[in-house]
């Protein structure tokens, strides 16, 4: 029997702020003869990405709140990210030739600059990576070298942070973190606006600030996602 | 490729203080259930080995262990432990947690007699979860018996299905107490031998010289 797993897109919130991060985990591996901790960092790790919604106006049309606290149940979310310094910022006087999803003007032009609405820029892939390991290999020709360790990116559903990166002409061999959660190949790309896919880790949290005082103003508490592997 | 304790004897390098030692080694697991082989391993996130397989993390994002496994102890005095080791069975995309959990408690023979190995697996830096270095063998032992559970919980205003297994298993020394069916003597040695094949088996040739003397162990 194969498992199908239900994906629900995360609703279009307003978000106030918002976090990925690896935390990792650690086992304490006691003290050196020099005295030092030493932790024993657990191989993998997972990701997780935090958020608080903004103060919801719109409540009594689009009760999205309310939907959200009744998904507590391991429901699978994807989260698009909003950008944040995590995000990798590209040139603005750059024309990418890779643009997905973008849309034109009702008269079937772009902006004036030649790019398109709502557009999602990426970078190619250049070498195939297997499911567990840490390297990815991407073209950076159209854009030069501003992807630095720190950044957020995704491929697929998941989204990765930089731990390393050197480049190598024009290729960026980067050192994610955590490792791939799938097999990646160069018909892959690496998507400046990533995803994540995870599940409502602190369901009371959320519920705890429903308050039906403000004339239906609602602002959730923050929101903590755990990564989900399918 | 890379053996498993000369990766091993890298990281000691020449470290005495055996705090000063740091090398990732984690257990993996493998129940041979019939027709339900299930891997699992000692961590977050699927591991892949050189081997081909996948196993998959026990931890979980709270830190919490689902498998439940005894201290394993030395079983070179002769001593048979009993071990139990319990596993919470969860959805794999080969199969649902609910069929697992059924087909082998239904029906016995999938647990009885099958083996359960450890492995040990060596992580080596930037590896992430595909390590290069094959896995060793650990320790192995025998399914005697099993224990099923299933239980509803209520956790944070969700409800929870929990199917939880747990195997009751042996070591090797299990059974060595049975009286052995045959006789020490040289002829009847050198004949199990030929029969297995084995050109010569010198096993019990003083048996003889030793009978109907008293040994006085220093």
């Amino acid at each position: 029997m194969t498992i199908n797993h239900k994906i629900w897109n995360f609703p279009a919130l307003k978000i106030e702020s918002q976090l990925f991060h690896v935390p990792g985990s650690y086992f304490d591996g006691g003290l050196t003869s020099g005295g030092a901790r030493i932790m024993s960092p657990e191989p993998g790790g997972r990701s997780v990405l935090e958020m608080r919604p903004a103060y919801q106006v719109c409540e009594w049309e689009n009760p999205n709140s309310s939907w959200i606290m009744s998904k507590i149940n391991g429901a699978i979310f994807k989260v698009q990210m909003i950008r944040t310094p995590q995000l990798i910022k590209l040139p603005t006087d750059v024309i990418y030739p890779s643009v997905k999803d973008g849309v034109d003007w009702d008269n079937n032009s772009p902006w004036n600059n030649g790019q398109e609405w709502q557009k999602d820029n990426f970078a190619e892939i250049v070498t195939s990576s297997l499911e567990g390991s840490v390297f990815v290999s991407v073209e950076t020709e159209p854009f030069g070298e501003v992807i630095k360790h720190g950044h957020v990116f995704g491929i697929g559903n998941y989204a990765y942070i930089v731990d390393d990166i050197e480049y190598d002409g024009s290729v960026a061999n980067i050192t994610v973190s955590p490792p791939l959660r799938t097999n990646v190949t160069t018909d892959d790309t690496m998507l400046f606006v990533p995803y994540f896919l995870g599940v409502i880790a602190n369901g009371p949290e959320i519920r705890n600030s429903y308050d039906a005082g403000n004339i239906g103003g609602i602002q959730l508490n923050r929101i903590v996602f755990n990564e989900v592997v399918i | 490729m890379p053996d498993f304790y000369d990766v091993l004897d890298e990281y000691i390098g020449g470290d005495d203080e055996f705090t000063d030692v740091r090398a990732i080694v984690r257990r993996c697991w493998f129940y041979d259930f019939v027709d339900h082989p299930i891997r699992v391993w000692q961590g977050k996130g699927k591991l892949f080995t050189s081997d081909g397989n996948e196993w998959l993390g026990t931890i979980d994002a709270n830190g919490l262990d689902h498998h439940k496994t005894p201290t394993i102890t030395d079983g070179r005095d002769g001593s048979s432990a009993r071990y139990e080791m319990g596993l919470n069975l969860i959805d794999t995309p080969g199969a649902a947690a609910t069929s697992v959990y059924q087909d082998i408690r239904n029906e016995q023979s999938r647990v009885f007699g099958r083996n359960v190995t450890c492995y040990l697996a060596i992580f080596g830096i930037n590896e992430g979860l595909r390590p290069q270095t094959p896995i060793v063998f650990f320790r192995e032992f025998t399914m005697m018996n099993s224990k099923f559970s299933e239980k509803l919980e209520f956790v944070n205003g969700a409800s929870v299905k929990n199917y939880q297994c747990s195997v009751v298993c042996k070591d090797g020394n299990f059974g060595r107490s049975e009286i052995p069916n045959g006789t020490y003597s040289n002829a009847v040695q050198q004949e199990r031998a030929r029969q297995l094949g084995v050109e010569t088996d010198l096993g019990c040739s003083f048996v003889a010289a030793l009978a109907n003397r008293t040994y006085q162990i220093p």
